[in-house]
């Protein structure tokens, strides 16, 4: 029903004329957050610099509102997109007031003289990025968290319909990157202005964007909903990793599992409180088992990724002999059982046995309780 | 409801900031009245400020004196403040070009290819029999300039970066030295005597019609440059930010070197190569207002280098009477501290 | 839009580019050395045949001259005289009283009467005021006492009748309005500074440029003091003195050359020979003083009057020259032999300071246009006498 907003048609970018990635088409709706995610110099900033016409287009079209973008003068495009880049101002003796100002630009008259009103306007942005007091201060003179809010507060002045934003996050500690975030969030939902950023942290990527492009070798290997694109083996393929893994459940991060077959160490947990010994385990490189763990339970989603071996058990269901044997074989080759903390429910009653088990075996360790243990 | 807004706003800080400019242009007013007027007064002969104003504005007085301020001393400072002015904006705007505060008027090397055609007149106007006039010179020095212009010009359309270009100046600048060496050579002493000293720069002997073409010339390009203050203010940010607020930077760049070429042919043309003028004078003006932004700076330049040109001139004129000094002599003695002091600023800056 | 603005970008700069032109060409003719100027007097480019009619004014005679080739001068009646400089400017000297002729064409320059407060920038000139005694009616120089190598302008400027009004490039203009200048007497130097020039010119105050430095012939050279004679009212005093100078070197006319060789030459700082041109007044000097010029033949096609040679085509010219004059009025910087030597080392090996015939000529050689006579009978000293040594005036023996 609706027509189509800003498209990509056969797109085809790069550098001297030499393509980088070709045939790309994209159809972005007014209001999206559509985030282009890939490994480095893969071509995300090509394809940006490309829609910003600071690159020239090789083939194929950008049409903004059915209009090719490079017919539009650069003035009129000036008042409907606007950019925050990765490059570096060189200022002299600007403060952060004038540099939001520039935003105005495309509004003021032919000396570009300010009205109350493009000053109120200027005021207006630096509030969205909470950096209403970093106004009189000189550019220079200020972090580059905070440059990086300026820029944005520069390009939100400038009213356009788009944003387009160079890994915006990239100097940004964790704080920043979820202001920036939840700004650009907010501009797009409530102000209706359409997002298009590239970005590294991929977990944010996810969380955000309305859309996900994957740009990897020579073309765009995938177009579509977080959901769609998030999954393990295409991150994985994406950036060809093979050091680690994405979660896309949760959206972390996670290194290698630790290196070995057999695990040394039997770790009886749940509800998260395995989460910390696996990581810990992890880090001194010993290879663990885990059980007996539901499939539903948090600590079995890392267990999975980090544990040579995990016994599962479908959620709600009494521990089955199978799953109960195993474990009591793990217990038995492993030489250090470790007990995080687990409620004894009607259900799983049966830990207790295996808790005996590893007791009877000298390999108990229990590790201090922080909450209640039903006993 | 009033004009200053809450707080630390926009408004407020442009309400302090105005206060800030009107102060430095009145004084930069009072400095340049107080200036022309030393200057008229001062000479080898002296001539009471009564009687100055008198002449200045009725014409009417001694036949000598009247002489000596009309044709002598009026249009050498008129010429010194408005080559001045000139020379300190064409820096200005290349040091925008380059957001580098360190380039100077002659980067491109327009005082190279004008000293080089005015060598060659020189040497071979007399060999031909040619006379010549003080519009050779001039004209020599002009055409010079031109060509070093035209060249740059035709390599900053192809060019995607900015170090090419100043390397493609400095490469003119070397270039036309080493054949204005060569031609040197087959020179004889007396035909060349004089091109040391006009490459050194100097305000003698200008005359009304000097004055005439140069307010023109100069008038219409300072008009120029300050109409483009926007797109001047936008560039500031960088290219790529000035190209997406709406300025086309393929026609804007071609307009800055052009505009700063003209500025500095003129001066070289009238007066020769002048040095540390474009870089000392903007340097100092935009300390003193506190900002870089075009629309108060350009106008602001051009009056601080009037002074400061004018001051120079005086010195010149004075200190070794009836010896004239070189003015690029004096400039230096005058301007070099200040580079020095602002690139030793930076780096402490930098760092 | 940006069509516009980039049309209006080059219309600006053609604007520049004619106004340049324009200008170039009006004010070039204000200039009395227009390329304009230089056609009106493709005629004039020799010695006059006759006087010029100008309406108004009868001819009555001209100015004798024996060997000035650069000038002439035609007397009319009421004391009016035309002055003509060959290939330079023409000037009508109108007389105190007298009336400015009408239809007097525009590149002759007025000069009314007296002519005073000179400002004499040719510096070869000064002597021949001063023998004439016409230095009241010099003011202003371009020399300061420092650069005089004669006494008579050193004292005059330190009793303060003469003033230092800056050198020619850089004139005091105000000096110049001050002291009421009447004229400005230019070398041909001025012709590479022409602003200078047009500035004199604009501030009302004629200029002259002196070409006496054409003059081949040394006496000729000093007979331009009769054309400065007629312009201060000096005529008798110049002429007597002249007609003194001829005779001394008359008496040598019937004296046969010695057919010794001179070499006369200084060593430019990039080590260049520069020798005059054989049809030059020094070289003449030498061949009525009794010996022979040997670059006589030596001219390099460019017209100008002092050629550069590389110490080796000097060396083969001028190994076997009985004397050495060194030009030491533009190379003060040898005083001795050794100074000499120390220029190049072949010099060691030539004939002349082998012998120890080695001389230097001082400042005198250029200042002193008005004694050519003397200097040539110095040289003539030089080349007959026993002990030249003790007779010599001008020249010194470089030991």
């Amino acid at each position: 029903m609706s027509e189509k907003y800003f498209e990509l048609s056969n797109l085809s970018v790069g550098y001297n004329k030499k393509t980088l990635i070709h045939d790309i088409c994209l159809d972005i709706k007014k209001g999206e957050i559509v985030t282009l995610i890939g490994p480095n110099g893969a071509g995300k900033s090509t394809i940006l610099k490309s829609i910003t016409r600071q690159l020239e287009i090789i083939g194929g079209k950008v049409l903004f509102d059915s209009e090719e973008i490079r017919s539009i003068s650069y003035k009129d495009l000036s008042t409907r997109m606007a950019v925050v880049l990765t490059d570096r101002l060189k200022t002299e003796l600007l403060t952060c007031h004038d540099i939001v100002a520039t935003g105005r630009y495309p509004y003021t008259g032919r000396l570009g003289i300010l009205s109350h009103e493009d000053e109120e306007k200027v005021d207006d942005a630096l509030r969205a990025v909470n950096a209403l007091d970093l106004g009189s201060r000189d550019f220079n003179a200020i972090s580059d968290g905070q440059k990086q809010r300026i820029l944005l507060a520069r390009a939100i002045c400038q009213e356009p319909e788009i944003i387009i934003l160079d890994e915006p996050t990239s100097f940004l500690d964790i704080r920043y990157k979820l202001e920036l975030l939840s700004i650009l969030g907010r501009m797009a939902k409530k102000n209706g202005i359409t997002i298009i950023m590239t970005l590294h942290e991929i977990d944010l990527a996810q969380k955000i964007s309305d859309k996900i492009v994957c740009v990897s070798g020579d073309h765009v290997t995938r177009y579509g909903t977080p959901q769609e694109v998030f999954k393990e083996e295409i991150i994985k393929d994406l950036y060809g990793i093979d050091n680690g893994f994405f979660d896309p459940m949760f959206g972390s991060i996670e290194l290698m599992k630790p290196a070995g077959e057999t695990p040394e160490v039997f770790v009886i947990s749940s509800g998260g409180a395995g989460i910390p010994v696996y990581r810990e385990l992890q880090k001194t490189n010993t290879p663990f088992a885990a059980g007996i763990l539901y499939e539903n339970d948090m600590d079995y989603q890392l267990a999975r990724l980090l544990a040579c071996e995990v016994v599962a058990e479908s959620p709600f269901e009494e521990i089955s002999d199978s799953a109960f044997e195993r474990a009591k074989e793990l217990i038995s080759t492993c030489s250090r059982v470790i007990n995080a903390g687990l409620p004894i429910g009607p259900h799983n009653r049966r830990m207790l046995e295996l808790l005996d088990f590893a007791m009877a075996q000298g390999k108990l360790e229990t590790l201090p309780a922080e909450g209640d243990q039903h006993g | 409801m009033q004009n200053t807004g809450a707080a630390g706003s926009f408004r407020q800080e442009n309400f302090r900031r105005r206060s800030r400019y009107i102060t430095v242009f009145a004084v930069l007013a009072i400095a340049f009245c107080v200036i022309i007027v030393i200057n008229i007064n001062s000479g080898n002969v002296n001539i009471p400020i009564s009687r100055i104003l008198d002449i200045l504005f009725t014409r009417d007085g001694d036949p000598k004196e009247v002489d000596i301020i009309w044709t002598i001393r009026l249009p050498r400072i008129l010429m010194a403040a408005m080559l001045g002015g000139a020379l300190s904006l064409s820096g200005f705007l290349l040091q925008t070009f380059f957001e580098n505060p360190i380039a100077g008027p002659f980067v491109l090397g327009i005082s190279s290819g004008a000293k080089m055609v005015v060598a060659f007149v020189m040497i071979y106007s007399m060999s031909l029999g040619y006379t010549m006039s003080s519009y050779t010179m001039i004209g020599a020095a002009f055409i010079g300039s031109l060509m070093s212009i035209g060249f740059i010009l035709l390599v900053a359309r192809r060019i995607k970066n900015m170090a090419a270009l100043l390397v493609a100046g400095i490469m003119i600048g070397y270039i036309c030295s080493a054949i204005t060496d060569f031609i040197v050579t087959f020179a004889s002493d007396s035909d060349i005597v004089n091109l040391h000293g006009w490459s050194l720069g100097s305000f003698s002997g200008m005359s009304w019609s000097n004055v005439h073409i140069t307010f023109v010339v100069v008038g219409v390009t300072l008009i120029l440059t300050f109409l483009c203050s926007k797109p001047i203010g936008a560039y500031q940010l960088g290219e790529a930010y000035a190209q997406s607020i709406g300025v086309n930077i393929k026609f804007f760049r071609i307009a800055l070197i052009l505009l700063s070429s003209i500025f500095s042919a003129t001066v070289t043309a009238f007066a020769g190569p002048i040095s540390f003028v474009g870089i000392a004078v903007p340097f100092l003006i935009k300390g003193a207002l506190g900002t870089s932004k075009p629309i108060v700076v350009i106008p602001a330049t051009f009056v601080g280098g009037g002074v400061f040109c004018m001051f120079c001139d005086l010195i010149a004129r004075l200190a070794f009477a009836p010896l004239e000094l070189n003015i690029s002599t004096v400039t230096s003695i005058f301007g070099a501290p200040v580079v020095i002091y602002m690139m030793i600023n930076r780096k402490r800056r930098a760092q | 839009m940006r069509k516009m603005k980039r049309t209006l970008i080059w219309l600006l700069l053609v604007c520049m580019a004619a106004c340049f032109g324009m200008s170039a060409c009006t004010t070039g003719g204000e200039g009395a050395g227009s390329a304009d100027e230089s056609a009106a007097k493709a005629s004039a480019s020799e010695e006059m045949t006759s006087a010029p009619e100008i309406t108004g004014l009868t001819f009555e005679s001209e100015l004798e001259k024996d060997y000035a080739e650069q000038f002439n001068v035609y007397r009319y009646e009421g004391g009016y005289k035309y002055f003509h400089i060959v290939d330079g400017d023409d000037f009508l000297f109108v007389p105190e009283d007298g009336e400015v002729p009408e239809d007097l064409p525009e590149e002759v320059t007025v000069l009314q009467a007296p002519v005073e407060n000179i400002y004499l920038a040719a510096t070869a000139q000064m002597a021949l005021f001063i023998s004439m005694g016409g230095e009241d009616s010099l003011r202003m120089t371009s020399l300061k006492q420092d650069g005089w190598t004669f006494d008579e302008p050193k004292k005059l400027l330190d009793d303060g009748a003469l003033l230092f009004a800056g050198k020619y490039s850089e004139p005091d203009y105000e000096m110049l309005i001050d002291e009421n200048c009447g004229l400005a007497i230019e070398s041909t130097m001025i012709y590479h500074t022409p602003e200078v020039k047009e500035m004199i010119e604009e501030l009302g105050i004629p200029v002259l440029v002196d070409r006496s430095s054409y003059e081949s012939n040394p006496l000729g050279r000093m007979e331009w003091i009769k054309f400065y004679g007629e312009l201060i009212g000096k005529e008798e005093e110049a002429k007597a003195f002249y007609d003194e100078q001829k005779a001394k070197v008359e008496a040598l006319e019937d004296f046969e050359n010695t057919e010794k060789t001179v070499a006369f030459f200084y060593i430019s700082t990039d080590g260049k020979a520069m020798v005059r041109r054989g049809d030059d007044y020094i070289p003449a000097m030498i061949e009525m003083a009794g010996a022979r010029y040997i670059f006589k033949d030596v001219d390099d096609g460019s017209g100008k009057q002092t050629i550069p040679m590389t110490m080796e085509a000097f060396y083969d010219i001028a190994k076997d020259a009985d004397y050495i004059v060194y030009n030491a009025s533009i190379d003060s910087s040898v005083k001795t032999l050794d100074d000499l030597l120390a220029k190049d080392p072949v010099l060691k090996e030539m004939k002349a300071v082998k012998e120890g015939n080695c001389w230097s000529s001082g400042g005198a050689m250029y200042q002193r246009t008005d004694i050519a006579g003397d200097m040539i009978l110095d040289f003539h000293t030089l080349f007959t006498s026993d002990d030249p040594e003790s007779e010599l005036n001008y020249i010194t023996k470089l030991k």
